[in-house]
C-alpha cells in the first residue's frame, strides 16, 4: 500500500468514525489545498450526512449571523421584534464547514468552542434564548506558514484530523470507498484497562496537555473497533485510532540535530567543544549561560504588557564547551502575548555551538515583514557581538557568512523600524559596532546584561514609539 | 431574596427589585420606585454566562425595540449586567472577549452601577455581581487591570499522572453513558459540600479576626510586594470564609495561609526570571514568615 493509499483510506475511515460520533466527536481537522482531493473527500463526507444540514462559511461571517440576530425587514414588517435564526442552529444535526479556518479569530474561535462545548447558543441580542446547535465541525485548513494553524481553542476540540497533501488524484478517483457503516453500537464495545492506560499514556506523551486528546481515542478506538465488527478494543484498532487522532505525521518539535548537511570540503562543527577550543576565534567570547538567557524572557515579558510585537533574534555565540552539540542557537522569536508560550519558546534555546548570525538575521527578516503586512510596528532587538561563523546554507564558512550578514543587513536596515543591537560581549569591540552600524541599528553595550538592564531597555524603547 | 419572578430571561426580572429589598437606602431609584408594592419570595440567585460575541446591546441594555416599534414609547430593556445583579457574571474563555466588553465590565465591576446612556435613554441601574472567569493562558493572558478585579485565582490543570487521565476518561464514558445515574452517584457528595458551604454562609459574620492574624496577612503581603490594599483585604476576607467553611469561630494562621495562593497569586509583580512561578513565590514568603517568627 503506498503512502497515498494509506493517507486516503485514514481519510475515509475519518468520514464514518464522524458519521458514528456525530458531535460527540468535535470536529475533523482536514488539512488540505483547496483542489479535487479536497472535493472528492467533502462528497464523500456529505454523502454520510444525507438528511441533515451542511453549513459552510469562511471566518469573516458576522457574529450576528452565527448566533441570530435582529431581522430587520420582518421585524419592521410585523411590528415586533424578529430573530434570524442563527447559522450554527441551524447546523443543528449535522456539520459546518468552516473554510480558511487556520484564519479564524479569537471571537470566533471562543463562539465555535462554546456551542461545542455546550452544545447550544445563544442569541447575540436581545433576551438571548439558547437554541439547540450540534454540529460536527470540518475545520478545512490551508495553511502553509508557520504563523498559519489552526487555532488552539479549536484544534484541541477536534477529534480527528485528515492530512490530504500526500493524496493524488489517482488515488481519491479510485476504488477505495467509504468502510461499511458499524452493525455494533460504539457504546457496547469494551476496553481492556491496560488499553485505556496504553491510550492515556500515547495522548500524554504526544504532548497533548489537556484531557481532550485521551477522551478522543478512546472513543475512536471503540468506534473502530465497532467498524471491524469487533467487541473489544484489539491493538490494530488502537493505532488506527491513533492515526486518526493525531494525524498522519507527528511532528517532534524539540529534537532539532546540529546542521548535518555538511559538504565534504567543510571541516564539521566540532560538538563537543573541548573547553580551551570553541570555534569562535573571539577572544571574549560571549558568557551567555541558561540565566543569561533568562534575559530575554524579561524583554519577552515587556512585549506582552505593551501589546506590541517585538523580534528577538537571540544571538548565542562561543559559550565555551556548553551546550554541546546545538544548532540553530539563533532565534527569531514569534510576537506573542502569552508569557507561557514565550516562556517555552525560550526554554528550548540552546546555548553554545557555532553561531548561525545570518540564519537567525533571515528568521528576523521574514517576521518583521510579515509584522509589517499586517500593519504592525515591530521592534527588532539583537544580542550578539556581530560575529557569525554559519554561513546561510549551513555551513562553516566565515567568509561566506559575514557576507551573508552584509545582505541581510542591508535589508533589514530598509524596514520602517526601529532597530537596536545590545552588544553582550565582555569586552565590546569595533566589530560590534561595525555591525550596528551596517544594520542601522542603534548600539548599547551592556558587558554585565541582567535580567533588569535588557528589560529597562526594551521598555525604553518600546515606550518611545 | 428579591420580589419577582425569574425566569432566566432578563427582561422580567428586571420588572422586579434586583437590589436588597432589606437595604432600601441603597437600592438604585428603579428598585426604590417598585419597593413599596413589591412581593417577597425566594428565587435563586441568577448564573448569567456572558457569551463571546455578545453585542454591547445584549451586554449593558438598550432600548426596547418592541415597545418602540409597537407603541412608540421609549422604554429600556435590561440587558446582562441587569440581569447578573446579586448573582454570578460567568465568562468562559475570558481572556479572548474584545476589549470593547472588557473596558465596560472593568467600569460596572468597579463601580457596582451600569450607566446607560444611548439612543435617547439614561438609565442607572445597580450592578453587583460576583465576576467568575476561565480561560487558558495559552491563547493570551488577560490584561492586568481586568485580573485585578477577580478576588481569588484558581489554577486547574490537567492531571500528571496516568492513573489519574484514566480514570479522568472512565469517569467521561460513565457520563455519556448515563448522565443522570452518573449524576445521581455524587448527588450525596454534592449536597454534603452544598450544606457545608450553606452553613458557612450564615455563620461567616460572626467570625472573630484576632489582630495577630491581620499583622500575619499584612507582613505576607508586604513580603512579596503586592500592589494596593485589594489583594490584603481579600485575603482577610477569604480566610474569614475559610473559618466558617471549617466550622472554627476564629481565623487563625492556619486558615489565613490555605487561602493566600488563590487571594495573591495573580496580583504579584510578574518576575519572568522566576521559573517557579507565583504559587511557589507564595509558597517561599510563607516559609520566611515561619522563619522570621
Amino acid at each position: 500500500v503506498s503512502e497515498s493509499e494509506a493517507a486516503w483510506q485514514d481519510a475515509l475511515l475519518a468520514i464514518r468514525v464522524a458519521e458514528v460520533a456525530r458531535h460527540r466527536i468535535g470536529g475533523i481537522h482536514l488539512r488540505a489545498r483547496a483542489g479535487p482531493v479536497r472535493d472528492i473527500w467533502l462528497d464523500h463526507f456529505h454523502a454520510t450526512l444525507t438528511d441533515a444540514p451542511i453549513i459552510r462559511f469562511s471566518p469573516e461571517v458576522d457574529e450576528g449571523r452565527l448566533l441570530g440576530d435582529l431581522d430587520l425587514a420582518r421585524t419592521l414588517a410585523e411590528g415586533r421584534p424578529v430573530l434570524s435564526e442563527g447559522l450554527l442552529t441551524r447546523a443543528d444535526g449535522g456539520a459546518v464547514v468552516l473554510a480558511m479556518a487556520e484564519r479564524a479569530e479569537p471571537t470566533l474561535c471562543g463562539i465555535l468552542a462554546g456551542a461545542m462545548d455546550t452544545g447550544t447558543i445563544r442569541a447575540a441580542r436581545m433576551a438571548g434564548e439558547s437554541h439547540p446547535a450540534r454540529f460536527t465541525l470540518i475545520a478545512m485548513d490551508e495553511g502553509a506558514e508557520p504563523d498559519e494553524r489552526l487555532p488552539v481553542a479549536l484544534d484541541d476540540r477536534m477529534g480527528l484530523r485528515v492530512d490530504l497533501s500526500a493524496v493524488s488524484w489517482r488515488i481519491a478517483t479510485g476504488d477505495l470507498t467509504v468502510p461499511a457503516p458499524a452493525s455494533l453500537d460504539f457504546a457496547d464495545i469494551t476496553m481492556s484497562d491496560p488499553m485505556l492506560t496504553a491510550l492515556t499514556t500515547a495522548a500524554m506523551q504526544a504532548g497533548w496537555q489537556s484531557m481532550r486528546g485521551a477522551l478522543w481515542l478512546s472513543v475512536v478506538a471503540r468506534i473502530v473497533a465497532a467498524l471491524n465488527g469487533a467487541q473489544e478494543v484489539a491493538p490494530e484498532h488502537a493505532a488506527s485510532a491513533i492515526r486518526l487522532v493525531f494525524g498522519p505525521v507527528t511532528v517532534a518539535e524539540e529534537t532539532e540535530e546540529p546542521a548535518q548537511e555538511q559538504p565534504d570540503d567543510q571541516p564539521p562543527p566540532p560538538p563537543p567543544p573541548p573547553p580551551d577550543e570553541a570555534e569562535s576565534d573571539s577572544d571574549d567570547p560571549l558568557d551567555l549561560d541558561p540565566e543569561t538567557l533568562q534575559d530575554m524572557l524579561i524583554a519577552a515579558e515587556a512585549m506582552r504588557t505593551m501589546q506590541l510585537p517585538i523580534l528577538l533574534p537571540a544571538d548565542v555565540a562561543g559559550a565555551q564547551g556548553r551546550g554541546s552539540g546545538k544548532a540553530g542557537a539563533l532565534k527569531a522569536l514569534e510576537p506573542t502575548r502569552s508569557l507561557v508560550r514565550a516562556k517555552r519558546a525560550l526554554g528550548r534555546l540552546p546555548g553554545g555551538g557555532p553561531t548561525p548570525l545570518a540564519d537567525g538575521m533571515a528568521k528576523a527578516l521574514e517576521l518583521s515583514t510579515r509584522i509589517l503586512r499586517e500593519g504592525s510596528t515591530p521592534l527588532l532587538v539583537m544580542m550578539t557581538d556581530g560575529n557569525g561563523n554559519i554561513a546561510l546554507d549551513g555551513t562553516a564558512n566565515r567568509a561566506q557568512s559575514r557576507e551573508d550578514v552584509a545582505a541581510l543587513s542591508r535589508h533589514l536596515a530598509c524596514q520602517p523600524m526601529r532597530r537596536v543591537m545590545i552588544d553582550i560581549s565582555a569586552r565590546p569591540r569595533d566589530t560590534a559596532r561595525t555591525f550596528a552600524a551596517g544594520l542601522h541599528a542603534d548600539y548599547v553595550a551592556l558587558p554585565r546584561a541582567d535580567a533588569s538592564s535588557v528589560s529597562r531597555l526594551v521598555s525604553t524603547y518600546m515606550q518611545d514609539r | 431574596v428579591v420580589a419577582g419572578g425569574w425566569s432566566g430571561d432578563p427582561a422580567p426580572f428586571f420588572d422586579a427589585i434586583t437590589c436588597d429589598p432589606d437595604k432600601p437606602d441603597a437600592a438604585c431609584d428603579h428598585c426604590q420606585s417598585l419597593l413599596p408594592k413589591g412581593k417577597r419570595r425566594k428565587v435563586s440567585a441568577p448564573v448569567i454566562d456572558l457569551p463571546l460575541g455578545a453585542s454591547e446591546d445584549r451586554v449593558v441594555g438598550a432600548l426596547d425595540l418592541e415597545k418602540a416599534l409597537v407603541s412608540g414609547e421609549k422604554a429600556f430593556e435590561p440587558g446582562l449586567l441587569a440581569a447578573a445583579n446579586r448573582g454570578f457574571l460567568y465568562i468562559d474563555e475570558a481572556n479572548l472577549l474584545e476589549d470593547h466588553l472588557v473596558d465596560l465590565l472593568l467600569d460596572v465591576a468597579a463601580s457596582g452601577v451600569n450607566v446607560v446612556e444611548r439612543e435617547g435613554l439614561s438609565v442607572r441601574h445597580a450592578a453587583r455581581f460576583v465576576l467568575v472567569g476561565s480561560g487558558n493562558p495559552e491563547e493570551g493572558e488577560l490584561r492586568p487591570q481586568l485580573l485585578d478585579r477577580f478576588g481569588l485565582s484558581v489554577e486547574v490543570a490537567s492531571p500528571d499522572s496516568v492513573a489519574d487521565r484514566v480514570e479522568v476518561v472512565k469517569r467521561r464514558d460513565a457520563y455519556d453513558r448515563d448522565p443522570e445515574g452518573f449524576a445521581k452517584a455524587y448527588k450525596a457528595r454534592e449536597s454534603k459540600i452544598r450544606n457545608r458551604i450553606a452553613k458557612a454562609k450564615t455563620a461567616v459574620g460572626d467570625i472573630t479576626m484576632p489582630d495577630e492574624t491581620l499583622a500575619i496577612a499584612a507582613e505576607l503581603c508586604l513580603a512579596l510586594g503586592v500592589d494596593g490594599l485589594r489583594g490584603e483585604l481579600t485575603l482577610i476576607r477569604a480566610a474569614r470564609a475559610r473559618a466558617a467553611l471549617d466550622g472554627d469561630d476564629t481565623v487563625t494562621r492556619a486558615h489565613l495561609l490555605t487561602v493566600a495562593p488563590s487571594a495573591l497569586r495573580h496580583r504579584l509583580r510578574r518576575d519572568p526570571l522566576d521559573e517557579a512561578g507565583s504559587t511557589a513565590r507564595i509558597d517561599r514568603a510563607i516559609a520566611a514568615l515561619d522563619a522570621g517568627s
